[in-house]
């Protein structure tokens, strides 16, 4: 069984020029802790709820908030987003990716085309569904 | 008392210097008119008539001679024969450059052979025949001197069919028109222990050597053993003879050859019903309408077959025609309703409203009317004194289509489609992409195994033991697809040689109503063509009258 039968397709993506400020709240309405970076249809990245948090000071929306921490929450995507990915393709065997995320010890997989083509994403959610409910 | 001065003329003398040979000219009592032949016939007698003049040198002491005062010149020089070698960038052959010696040494054997020497060239690679000329040489010349001998690869394994095979003869079509395949024995059986294949092994080749001596190593020629295939058998005393080991129709197959049960009908129809035969199937009647037939070897149907499916693991031959429903309503379009289906070739008198795919070749004697054909490689309509029409429907080959006539005077859609390039180029890139994509998933899986793999023994537990028995199995299900992948590449690599060829031929006549595809290319002519060839150069359609 290959992995395009349980990915996720239905998808919300980010592009590079998005500000962190803008993300930040993004990550605080959507249950995803991924969001893939696109740019002319084309994946160039991934960025976690984590780099967000990485890249912003604890005191941001709060009464500490000072002006560097404002400053912060203008900084783009392109500047936070992790570009180094493992990529898999629709025919990607399910057991491979699971190997791939394990042993990676990454939480999502892309699935892109031969142009890098965003066509979905592969969670340790999907893979679990898989296994419980196939 | 002083008598009147007497004229004074010079006197030569010739010397050696070295090599060079000089004259000189002294004031001399003696009154002899001096010329270029004097001087000349003067070094000719001091023993220096071969060597090289310097004319210029020699109008000079003529010029001089008239002055009536000591002069010394140097007028000719000794030279020695000389060699220059040339050694060709793939060191197969040494030309030698050869001047003559002008009173100088002349080449010697020895001489040659130091200079070859210098330059490592083996003197076994030396011909003795332009040895001799080069030292014979009396002016200037070019010669090989020595060659090397270039490799001789051997030659793969080659399989020897025993037995004769139906396509070595021309049908024989008699009175009632038939193809009389039968009574031509074309149709062959063999016996338990007959002789079916002979195998020349490969040969290893023979080595070269280029003229530094240097050995060229040959290519061994591919060996390739005896696939098993059912019903033969390699005989016990001789490893590169195949027996059969029963009694049916021997059929080549990839490294041997398999001899099929045979199953002989009268007719196929409501009394044999639908047929399903591994092995070959023999119809020496016809096939009725609604028949199914399903033969893992070849299948022969010696008379007519109507409406009716047949598939064939091997070659399909018709001897009569094929239709499809015999009485179409006038007012609908035709209806295909005849299927033909052969993993090799496809042999029939005409067909008609009929369905048909080869793996190989279709070869039609009279005509194919309202048909679909698709063959992978080649599609003959006509050959052997056939009519050879094709008249509406889709005729679709992967390399070559041959007709006499092509279309009609009735202006029906017709389509002619040689070659594939393009979905052959679109597959040839999936294939492409899957390859790549399961490369590097190999190499992912491989690299997360060598981690495991590596712990320390003490830390390896029942988890990692399950982990690296997954891994395991996921690598070699990953090598398993790459594997096929392959195998499709390099049948797509086939495919795309043979549409690199395509060609559509016709041989007598082509009508305007055909389109014609080459390569996707297309043809749509407005007139009546005579015999002619159309192809494609460079992706441009060509037309080339006959």
């Amino acid at each position: 069984m290959d992995v395009q039968k349980i990915m996720t397709t239905e998808l919300m993506t980010v592009s590079p020029s998005q500000q962190v400020g803008h993300l930040h709240d993004l990550f605080n309405e959507v249950s995803y802790h991924h969001l893939p970076v696109v740019l002319d249809h084309k994946l160039i990245g991934i960025v976690s709820d984590r780099d967000v948090s990485h890249n912003l000071s604890p005191f941001v929306n709060t009464e500490e908030q000072r002006d560097e921490d404002e400053m912060l929450l203008g900084r783009t995507v392109a500047e936070i987003m992790s570009t180094d990915m493992i990529t898999i393709v629709r025919d990607t065997s399910i057991d491979c990716a699971s190997i791939l995320l394990l042993e990676n010890n990454i939480s999502c997989l892309p699935v892109v085309d031969d142009e890098f083509a965003l066509q979905g994403l592969l969670t340790w959610k999907d893979i679990l569904k898989y296994h419980v409910y196939s | 008392m002083n008598s009147p001065a007497t004229p004074r003329y010079p006197v030569l003398n010739i010397t050696l210097e070295e090599k060079a040979v000089v004259a000189t000219l002294d004031v001399s009592e003696d009154l002899a008119a001096i010329t270029t032949d004097d001087i000349e016939e003067q070094v000719k007698i001091a023993g220096f008539g071969d060597a090289r003049m310097d004319k210029n040198a020699l109008k000079k002491l003529l010029d001089q001679a008239q002055i009536n005062e000591h002069f010394s010149i140097k007028i000719a020089e000794l030279v020695d024969a000389s060699i220059a070698l040339k050694v060709s960038r793939d060191k197969m052959s040494v030309q030698a450059d050869i001047v003559a010696a002008a009173g100088g040494l002349a080449l010697t054997e020895e001489a040659i052979f130091q200079v070859l020497r210098t330059h490592k060239i083996s003197l076994g690679c030396v011909s003795k025949h332009a040895l001799a000329a080069a030292i014979t040489e009396k002016s200037k010349s070019t010669y090989t001197i020595a060659e090397g001998v270039a490799a001789l690869n051997g030659d793969d394994t080659v399989f020897r069919p025993l037995f004769r095979q139906i396509t070595e003869h021309p049908p024989i079509v008699d009175a009632e028109d038939m193809t009389q395949y039968f009574e031509t024995n074309d149709y062959v059986s063999v016996e338990e222990g007959d002789c079916l294949m002979r195998r020349i092994p490969a040969t290893a080749g023979v080595d070269g050597f280029d003229v530094t001596g240097k050995k060229i190593k040959a290519k061994k020629g591919k060996d390739k053993k005896f696939k098993k295939q059912k019903g033969s058998v390699v005989d016990e005393e001789d490893e590169n003879l195949l027996r059969a080991s029963c009694q049916g129709h021997p059929i080549i197959a990839a490294q041997g050859v398999k001899v099929d049960k045979v199953l002989i009908l009268v007719n196929a129809d409501l009394k044999s019903g639908n047929i399903d035969f591994d092995g070959t199937v023999i119809i020496s009647g016809q096939v009725f309408s609604q028949i199914t037939i399903v033969a893992s070897g070849d299948l022969h149907v010696k008379g007519s077959v109507e409406n009716a499916t047949l598939s064939a693991g091997h070659d399909l031959i018709i001897g009569g025609g094929v239709i499809g429903e015999s009485t179409p309503d006038i007012d609908e379009p035709p209806k295909i309703t005849s299927n033909l289906r052969a993993g090799n070739d496809i042999r029939a008198m005409f067909l008609n409203l009929t369905e048909a795919f080869s793996g190989h070749d279709i070869h039609v004697q009279k005509y194919a009317m309202n048909t679909n054909l698709t063959a992978k490689r080649d599609i003959i309509i006509g050959g052997n004194g056939g009519k050879g029409a094709i008249i509406c429907g889709n005729t679709i080959s992967g390399r070559h289509i041959e007709v006499n006539v092509l279309g009609s005077n009735a202006y029906l859609k017709t389509l002619i489609d040689s070659g594939s390039l393009c979905e052959l180029h679109v597959e040839e890139k999936r294939i492409k992409n899957g390859i790549k994509q399961r490369s590097t998933e190999l190499i992912q899986l491989k690299t997360i195994l060598a981690k495991i793999v590596n712990k320390d023994p003490e830390k390896i537990g029942s988890l990692v033991i399950d982990k690296s028995k997954k891994l395991t199995s996921a690598i070699a299900s990953v090598e398993g697809w790459l594997l096929t992948l392959k195998e499709e590449e390099t049948e797509v690599n086939n495919e795309l040689g043979l549409a690199n060829e395509a060609t559509v031929q016709v041989h007598k006549m082509l009508y305007p109503n055909v389109r014609v595809l080459v390569n996707d290319v297309e043809y749509l002519g407005t007139v009546k063509k005579r015999a002619c060839k159309i192809f494609t150069v460079n992706g441009n359609i060509e037309l080339e009258l006959e």
